[in-house]
């Protein structure tokens, strides 16, 4: 590594341990890193900039979060929860389950994890936290590895992006990831299982079956919120962006006009919470943008890649090492880095391996979604902190289990390609 | 050995263009021969697909200091040299031949002194983007401008684009281009415009059925470098990078020509429509819609004319 | 809780409450241009050119406002794992290499930022050809802002209330006056 490199990787690990926001942190180890290598300081405001203001898909963030505090204070969210409690409650970790369901379900409108956690995600998280019992760090954990589902199940922003560095068919990378999607949500439940009865997490209130038909009825006007974000996208009334807005005007309608319990002044608390929690969250991603120049200017991808050409490893092999790379970047580095200055150079390998492009597109996004959840870098789990208001510290230390299960889905995913390709090859990709 | 008399140059190349096509090789070629014939004298990078700086944000760069090259278009140009804007108006080129003909001629050497002057920048050649052209998700027949009528075609930001949409005939949607094919599938817009190996390359044509070729915007695209960059070269290393710069444009020019006519190959292979529409009619109704929006007032006086008289 | 005068902890609170509800309009004028740019296009087929453009950079402009002026310093992301674990006295010393360094190395940075950003006046954005040399003034303020923030930091952690200043920055006092601008969700912010 060189001078800029330490001095950046210095300045970042000194000013996070003596408790400086992260986001300043990285802002402060970019600026070491332009006065270490002796470039424009400048650089530093140009680079955020551009790339803050060029990137119209990252409002749908704020957007997002907007959505699930009108749902909050509409008391949607309260009645969608009454519902799936009464289904599954009385199981032990029962909402740790339904959070992966829900999950997967916004996973089909959204195309990216970080607005799947600011969205559904807070709401799941703080459910169960309360009808479930779970102590808040294992609720954000959960909601974190439950929104790396997002981009693997179309849409996605992350395939679309890969689509065009790699020649691959959006077409074909868009089937290519239903199943290994539903797979995650399987893993994730079953370590969710794993950890509820480990834990003796309490069991949720029983619901008698002659009240479901009450619990389900008060919430049906809010299962509508789902079908109509749905089939607007699918049917090309607005994009996945917009439709991060339009399922917060939803929601406020049915807050304000059918269950009256938005006014103004509880509208006006619910934006300013909002600008709040995704001033935190943005703020983080705009730093990582001058981490990505310095990676970028120092050239590292193009020699790590020479590195691994001149291994002159099999196909498995090499799958492997591309595994093990991203994996243990992705504790570093945003996934974004990662596919756009490591990814076009060590496609060529690929390509000369003879490895299908679908197939490698699936697992390269499956190792940046997990890198999303890998302290000390986790995109997802300061998105987690900073909107549940939960320390760091609990979220990491309850990530593991689902880690290790998203790791296993990576390793399977990886040694049967089929899994991946079946669906393409049966709508006729080759 | 002994250590050389000079340090290193570095010379750091940023391009929007993606990691494989024509206009990265043109920068790995460049790279290739001045690393070969100036060894231990220059540190040549190329980046690739926007990972060093984003399109649009080159020209300032590189007038900073902060870039030593780059591949601005004519927009990034005009912004800055608003009596250029000739250069960016659909139907002025016929075709790739006409452009490099028009910037090899006096009118190219009048537009790479102005470039140099008031911008700073030097452009040492010119190459081939490619040639922008109307794509459908329906059936609908198109042979006049009439006929785009109520079609919502995507159109990358900014005010040019949107004259050009409305000349067109057609209703301008702006939306960024990762959205653009879930929009094509599911029907929030009709249409957009690329060149045909760009359309191939985002895996447009997998939600397309008709692809007009109305060859409305020819573009030109520049090999560029920072003048105190260039001013620091040897004379030895100058006249190689105008000539390592005329070689790659030359190559750039027949592989991009090659992948457009390979994507066309494609697109009919798929069962794709492709239609050659009235284009004449289009041109008369683009150019009137310019006039109409005072938008010849802004253009050099003459340039239009002397343009359209190079064969 | 606090003494008179220092309630939030760096920003006057009557100032707070205008930059507050400034940042509250910046999401609320965001979701509005959304739903107008959605019904524009699909119900009356007017398609509105500059609302991506526009949304974009209220996000951002709102996004470093909100972080300036807004945001308490525990409402920021960041690693506890010393600092949660430390007694007191440790807590200020670290606040105080942290702050000092901080302050000495982004100040250092003003100058080059505040130069590249007058640099651009010769840019526009794309649609509403605003000049980005304003647009991106955004960043080096909001660096003005939080070092004079760290500036009034470091004078509490040497001045006698250091104690009041650790504590706040363990997010000890974030649910107190807080709470009233937090919004009645039902389940009483749980
Ligand atoms: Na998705
Ligand atoms: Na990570």
């Amino acid at each position: 590594m060189t001078t800029g490199l330490w001095t950046l990787l210095a300045t970042v690990v000194i000013g996070g341990l003596v408790r400086l926001p992260l986001a300043l942190v990285m802002f402060a180890g970019g600026a070491a890193y332009l006065f270490a290598t002796r470039q424009d300081i400048g650089l530093l405001v140009g680079q955020v900039m551009n790339q803050m203001t060029a990137m119209y898909v990252l409002v749908a963030i704020p957007m997002f979060i907007l959505a699930a505090n009108i749902m909050n204070a509409a008391s949607i969210s309260d009645r969608l929860w009454a519902a799936a409690n009464a289904l599954v409650g009385r199981f032990r970790g029962g909402m740790g389950h339904v959070t992966v369901v829900v999950s997967m379900i916004f996973s089909s409108m959204s195309g990216s994890a970080v607005t799947d956690a600011a969205g559904p995600g807070l709401v799941a998280t703080r459910q169960m936290q309360r009808i479930g019992g779970y102590p808040p760090g294992l609720a954000c954990a959960i909601t974190a590895a439950a929104a790396t589902i997002a981009p693997i199940i179309p849409p996605s922003i992350p395939l679309v992006i890969y689509a065009l560095i790699s020649g691959a068919s959006i077409g074909a990378l868009f089937l290519a990831g239903l199943v290994p999607g539903f797979l995650m949500g399987a893993a994730l439940m079953l370590a969710i299982r794993a950890v509820a009865g480990r834990r003796a997490l309490p069991v949720g209130e029983v619901v008698p079956i002659r009240a479901m038909p009450a619990v389900f009825g008060r919430a049906a006007l809010s299962l509508t919120l789902p079908v109509v974000l749905l089939g607007g996208i699918w049917t090309g009334v607005f994009t996945p962006t917009e439709a991060a807005a339009v399922a917060a005007f939803w929601a406020l309608i049915l807050g304000a006009a059918v269950y009256r319990r938005i006014g103004i002044q509880t509208l006006g608390s619910v934006f300013g919470e909002s600008a709040r929690q995704s001033a935190s969250t943005m703020l983080l991603i705009a730093s990582a943008f001058i981490l990505n120049y310095a990676i970028a200017n120092e050239g590292l991808a193009a020699r790590l890649a020479l590195a691994i050409t001149d291994l002159q490893l099999g196909p498995m092999q090499f799958m492997a090492l591309v595994n093990l790379l991203f994996l243990v970047l992705g504790c570093f580095l945003d996934g974004s880095v990662m596919m756009l200055v490591f990814v076009p150079l060590i496609l060529p390998s690929a390509k000369a391996l003879g490895i299908d492009l679908t197939y490698f597109g699936i697992v390269v996004t499956l190792n940046f979604m997990i890198g999303l959840i890998t302290p000390p870098y986790g995109l997802l789990l300061f998105v987690m902190a900073s909107l549940a208001r939960v320390p760091l510290g609990q979220i990491i230390r309850e990530i593991w289990p689902f880690v290790l299960a998203l790791g296993g889905v990576l390793a399977v995913l990886t040694v049967f390609p089929s899994i991946t390709l079946f669906l393409p090859r049966l709508f006729g990709y080759e | 050995a002994a250590a050389p008399a000079a340090a290193e140059t570095e010379i750091r190349i940023s391009t929007a263009a993606p990691d494989q096509s024509p206009l990265s090789d043109a920068f790995r070629a460049i790279k290739a021969r001045m690393e070969a014939k100036f060894p231990g004298e220059l540190k040549i990078s190329v980046h690739t697909a926007s990972a060093l700086f984003r399109q649009g944000t080159e020209l300032p760069a590189m007038q900073r200091g902060n870039l030593e090259m780059a591949s601005p278009v004519t927009f990034e140009i005009e912004a800055q040299l608003p009596e250029y804007g000739v250069f960016s108006a659909a139907y002025l080129f016929r075709d790739a031949d006409h452009l490099i003909k028009t910037f090899r001629s006096d009118i190219g050497a009048e537009f790479t002194k102005d470039v140099a002057d008031k911008m700073g920048i030097v452009i040492l050649d010119t190459a081939y983007l490619g040639t922008r052209t109307v794509n459908l998700r329906n059936d609908k027949p198109i042979k006049e401008p009439g006929d785009l009528a109520g079609v919502k075609m995507r159109m990358p930001p900014g005010p040019a684009f949107q004259t050009l949409a409305k000349a067109l005939g057609a209703t301008a949607v702006s939306m960024p281009i990762t959205e653009v094919y879930l929009g094509l599938k599911t029907g929030s817009i009709d249409a957009q415009d690329n060149p045909t190996n760009m359309t191939r390359d985002w895996k447009f044509h997998e939600v397309t059925k008709q692809v007009i070729l109305t060859r409305h915007l020819v573009q030109p695209v520049f090999i560029a470098m920072a003048k105190p960059a260039f001013d620091k070269l040897s004379p030895a290393q100058q006249t190689e990078l105008r000539a390592a710069a005329r070689e790659a444009a030359d190559q750039e020019i027949a592989k991009t020509l090659a992948d457009e006519k390979a994507a066309i190959d494609t697109f009919t292979q798929a069962g794709i429509k492709v239609v050659d529409p009235n284009v004449p009619a289009f041109r008369a109704a683009v150019m009137d819609e310019y006039r109409k929006a005072g938008m010849t007032d802004k253009w050099k006086p003459g340039l239009l004319d002397r343009v359209t008289a190079i064969r | 809780m606090t003494p008179a005068g220092t309630t939030g902890r760096g920003i006057a609170p009557s100032f707070r409450r205008v930059a507050g509800f400034l940042s509250a309009a910046g999401i609320a004028v965001v979701f509005a241009l959304f739903v107008f740019g959605v019904a524009m296009r699909y119900l009356f087929d007017r398609p509105v050119g500059f609302v991506d453009e526009a949304v974009t950079l209220i996000s951002v402009w709102s996004t470093f406002w909100t972080a300036a002026f807004v945001l308490k310093w525990p409402e920021h992301i960041a690693f506890d794992v010393v600092y949660a674990h430390v007694a007191p006295p440790a807590q200020r010393a670290l606040l105080l290499a942290g702050a000092t360094g901080f302050v000495i190395l982004m100040g250092a940075a003003m100058p080059g930022m505040i130069d590249y950003t007058l640099f651009l006046w010769r840019e526009r954005t794309d649609v509403m050809l605003l000049r980005l040399d304003w647009v991106y003034a955004v960043f080096p303020a909001f660096f003005a802002i939080i070092l004079l923030r760290f500036v009034i930091v470091l004078r509490r952690l040497v001045g006698a209330d250091w104690r009041a200043e650790v504590a706040h920055w363990s997010g000890a006092d974030l649910d107190g006056d807080d709470d009233a601008t937090a919004p009645k969700t039902p389940e009483g912010g749980a």
